[in-house]
């Protein structure tokens, strides 16, 4: 039971962080297309937007590799 | 097609929020890179710290069986860092001066969602300095323009601007045309 609930928090806490990762993102996104001016703006969203999908996939990938209990369990032993 | 949407990263006629009609960008200026550049040494530097700190600590991982919860850790440090180091890019960015041939717009970004735009009317304009100051600033040709408008009114400040000498003579040129025009 105790180890279904870490799980749980430990996911919760997981997808908030993304959510907010992404809201982040997504105003970066945002200002430096409504106020960018020039072709500088331009490419920096074109880096930022590629950079942080790849970062997101391979944050998803390690996360469904992590065995949550197992760590849990070896920090409180 | 391909072609037309790979354009907007080759060429731009620099259209802003608010262009008058017949309004044309002469200038547009940011700060010299060198602070930028500062910035992003300061992130590659966090971008490092998890190389050193796995050196440092792979026995621990691996005999623990910690190593996917370091790459998971690491993994979302660099989200933080990428994040981070993109927004100091942003405010860089749209922290600009847009000379037209009509005005002069200040655009500065302090955060997200606070920003402050002055504009000058080339009209108005009496006086231009410019001021270079330190080691770094005169060697990497950079510094202070400051425009002077009439009366007591505040001084327009373009600040650490690359070439300001070549912004002042641009200024005063579209001064001199608009004097002429009348």
């Amino acid at each position: 039971m105790d180890t279904v609930s870490i799980e749980f928090i430990f996911l919760t806490l997981f997808f908030l962080g993304l959510f907010f990762y992404w809201v982040f993102n997504f105003t970066i996104i945002y200002h430096l297309i409504r106020f960018g001016i020039g072709i500088q703006p331009k490419k920096f969203v074109a880096v930022f937007l590629f950079g942080s999908v790849a970062l997101f996939f391979v944050t998803i990938f390690i996360f469904a590799n992590i065995d949550v209990g197992g760590i849990f369990n070896l920090i409180l032993q | 097609m391909i072609k037309s949407i790979f354009s907007v990263f080759r060429e731009s006629t620099n259209s802003f929020d608010g262009e008058e009609d017949g309004e044309k960008v002469i200038l547009l200026l940011r700060r010299h890179p060198f602070f930028i550049i500062v910035k992003m040494f300061f992130y590659i530097i966090l971008f490092l710290a998890p190389f050193f700190l796995g050196f440092l600590f792979y026995p621990v991982l691996i005999s623990n069986n910690l190593l996917i919860l370091f790459f998971f850790v690491v993994s979302l440090w660099y989200s933080f860092v990428w994040a981070s180091a993109f927004y100091s890019l942003t405010m860089y960015t749209l922290d600009v001066w847009i000379v037209t041939n009509k005005r002069i717009i200040d655009s500065t970004q302090h955060g997200f969602f606070n920003r402050t735009v002055s504009e000058l009317h080339i009209a108005r304009i009496q006086d231009t300095s410019v001021q270079t100051k330190g080691v770094i600033q005169t060697f990497l040709h950079f510094g202070d323009l400051q425009v002077q408008t009439a009366g007591t009114e505040e001084k327009f400040k373009f600040l650490q601007i690359p070439n300001p000498e070549r912004a002042k003579d641009e200024i005063m040129k579209l001064v001199s045309n608009h004097s002429n025009s009348l």
